[in-house]
């Protein structure tokens, strides 16, 4: 009986020592979590709800975008990789906590982080098909063939153009092309280096009242050719402006 | 009296002693035969070589790779075993029905339908889905997503009530007493006995075989490998079709992406009138998801073929391109989650010209070589 109780003690000690084994960290990497929390006008963002926009009733029935690249400020390491961050909540609990996307980072050095709004000419130049089955940009929904690009940013839904209560004007801002591809430092404070971290959460805010700022929809309702590169790179702007980084957790 | 007595008792239990050895008997007669039916082909079935042949499929660089489960890796054993369950009627309870019923080969593995008829002569309620390239599909099968493999989607028909309407202690029986199916059961699995033998099996062998039907020898694929070129009208419905240039945006590569003009997602295109969320006829994705805001919303099927696999829309209603065509150039019917797309479409409003163009294109999406592919009919 001694000998079994020692037995089984040795093999809950193993299993123990296994399980820490998988949560520690392997050459310093870490996961990076980056939650982003959608709002219009400071409210809870959800589909298929009615907002106001300059007055008038607006509904939206999607919003997407993708980010890139995830580097440290001096850009010595880059994790090429990206995230798709689709925010499809109809719900207040959902839309609430947001979406989070993950990567493994090897560098857990970031007092600053570089985003990439859209992916680079060098990942644009891959078709879905010959993407990585893991990135967001192996699904061809995320792609227009038209452009040769991904689609970068994605704001689609219905709005009351002329005030009488109904949604009757549809609209799509669709964006990407290399173009309008840009990135943007944002200063983590109160970042605390911690080579051993296992992970580092990150949390943003943003606010798709301000991705729209001043779209008039009497001038444009949809966004998908090469003319329409002007106005997509207004919105390129002002979803790079959105974005509030809010706080890190580094565990 | 009393020796009269003594001799009944001995008689009786004479005649008991030779009813419990008769009983014994019997036993041992039905446990030997029972120990034959299982044993012995068991015995003969590891007398089978099991040396699976790895398949590797031919797919064209702009294909993305297709995600085999790792448990389920294709050989050719296993894609011969599969085709020939897939087209065999043990599977539906009056042996009359088969996968290939409702998906046949010469129909690009649709069935012509607007709904299917099954084994009991009801007809579902929605169109036989086309199983080309398939197998590149993941995000969800059926026209409401709602099994994510191949593997779980063939466990279904053969359990509804209004299709195959069996039972799969009933087929994996069948199967059982079939010889050929041992020995393929064996070649393809390696089972070590009949027992072994059961629905998992079943559907990793079609699932394989589904795999298998790729399409990718259309006039777009001859053109992708710079072999042909699109003639003027074509090219127009190209242009339109996917908002090349200074075309008119007929929005239709929203729903379907190259290289399977199929997407990831659902989608309410404004095929019913709704006042509310919950006033669809075919609720659709909701009751998979369970939110309102999916119902009424559906995959949008492979384009690849589409001229081939008439009538159209989840439910079969239009019978030609030209009625699909007119459906989205009125802009649809109108409900709470409709694609704002849909709407877009009708005001741009297309012209006939412009609406043959599209289906022109469309046309390029046909692959006839794929209906007459040997590797795809029935064993």
């Amino acid at each position: 009986m001694r000998y079994f109780l020692l037995v089984v003690l040795v093999i809950s000690f193993w299993h123990c020592t296994k399980q820490t084994d998988s949560n520690a960290t392997v050459n310093g990497s870490a996961t990076l979590n980056v939650q982003v929390i959608p709002s219009y006008n400071n409210a809870p963002l959800l589909m298929y709800k009615n907002y106001t926009y300059n007055g008038k009733t607006i509904q939206f029935t999607k919003f997407s975008f993708i980010c890139s690249r995830f580097c440290d400020n001096v850009k010595s390491d880059c994790e090429n990789r990206q995230m798709k961050f689709d925010f499809s909540a109809s719900d207040s609990i959902n839309a609430l906590k947001g979406i989070t996307n993950s990567i493994s980072i090897s560098n857990t050095n970031l007092q600053n982080l570089v985003i990439g709004f859209g992916v680079d000419a060098n990942a644009n130049a891959v078709i879905p098909a010959k993407q990585s089955q893991s990135s967001p940009l192996a699904n061809g929904l995320n792609y227009w063939d038209a452009w040769d690009s991904f689609i970068f940013l994605r704001i689609q839904g219905m709005f009351d153009k002329d005030g009488d209560g109904i949604l009757e004007t549809p609209f799509g801002f669709d964006t990407g092309g290399n173009e309008i591809y840009s990135e943007k430092t944002f200063a983590l404070n109160n970042y605390i280096p911690n080579p051993n971290a296992t992970s580092i959460n990150l949390l943003f805010n943003i606010d798709l009242a301000s991705v729209l700022n001043t779209t008039d929809f009497n001038v444009i309702t949809q966004t998908s050719k090469a003319v329409d590169i002007p106005v997509m790179n207004v919105l390129m702007t002002n979803l790079k402006n959105a974005l509030i980084y809010k706080a890190i957790v580094i565990k | 009296m009393q020796k009269q007595k003594s001799n009944r008792e001995l008689v009786s239990g004479k005649m008991q002693i030779l009813v419990f050895a008769a009983f014994a008997f019997c036993c041992f007669c039905i446990f030997s035969f029972y120990e034959c039916k299982t044993s012995v082909p068991s015995a003969s079935i590891t007398d089978i070589a099991f040396s699976p042949t790895p398949l590797q499929l031919k797919v064209p660089s702009y294909f993305p790779p297709m995600q085999i489960p790792a448990d389920n890796p294709l050989t050719v054993e296993g894609v011969a075993l599969g085709r020939k369950i897939f087209f065999d009627n043990l599977l539906s309870s009056d042996l009359s029905q088969s996968c290939a019923t409702c998906h046949r080969p010469e129909n690009y593995f649709t069935d012509g339908n607007a709904t299917s008829k099954g084994v009991t002569g009801i007809f579902g309620k929605r169109s036989a889905m086309s199983l080309v390239n398939i197998g590149f599909v993941n995000a969800g099968l059926f026209w409401d997503g709602r099994v994510k493999t191949l593997e779980e989607q063939a466990l279904l028909p053969v359990l509804d009530s209004i299709e195959l309407h069996n039972n799969w202690d009933a087929v994996a029986t069948r199967i059982k007493n079939n010889s050929d199916y041992m020995t393929m059961f064996r070649r393809a699995f390696g089972i070590t006995t009949v027992d072994s033998i059961n629905k998992y099996l079943v559907v990793k062998a079609i699932a394989q075989f589904e795999r298998t039907l790729i399409s990718a020898d259309a006039k777009i694929d001859k053109i992708a490998r710079k072999e042909a070129f699109f003639t003027d009208d074509e090219q127009s419905g190209y242009n339109l079709f996917f908002n090349v240039l200074d075309a008119p945006d007929a929005q239709c590569a929203h729903c379907h992406v190259s290289p399977f003009y199929n997407a990831g997602d659902f989608f309410n295109n404004g095929i019913d009138a709704a006042k509310t969320l919950t006033d669809f006829k075919d609720l659709g994705r909701g009751v998979i998801t369970l939110k309102p805001t999916d119902n009424g919303k559906f995959k949008p099927p492979t384009l690849r073929n589409i001229a081939q696999t008439a009538p159209y829309m989840h439910d079969g209603r239009f019978k030609t391109l030209s009625e699909v065509l007119d459906h989205y150039a009125s802009g649809g019917h109108s409900s709470p989650n409709v694609d704002p797309f849909i709407p877009s479409i009708g005001t741009i409003h297309l012209t006939t010209k412009q609406k043959n163009q599209i289906i022109l294109f469309l046309n390029t999406l046909t692959d006839s070589s794929f209906v007459s592919n040997a590797a795809f009919q029935k064993p």
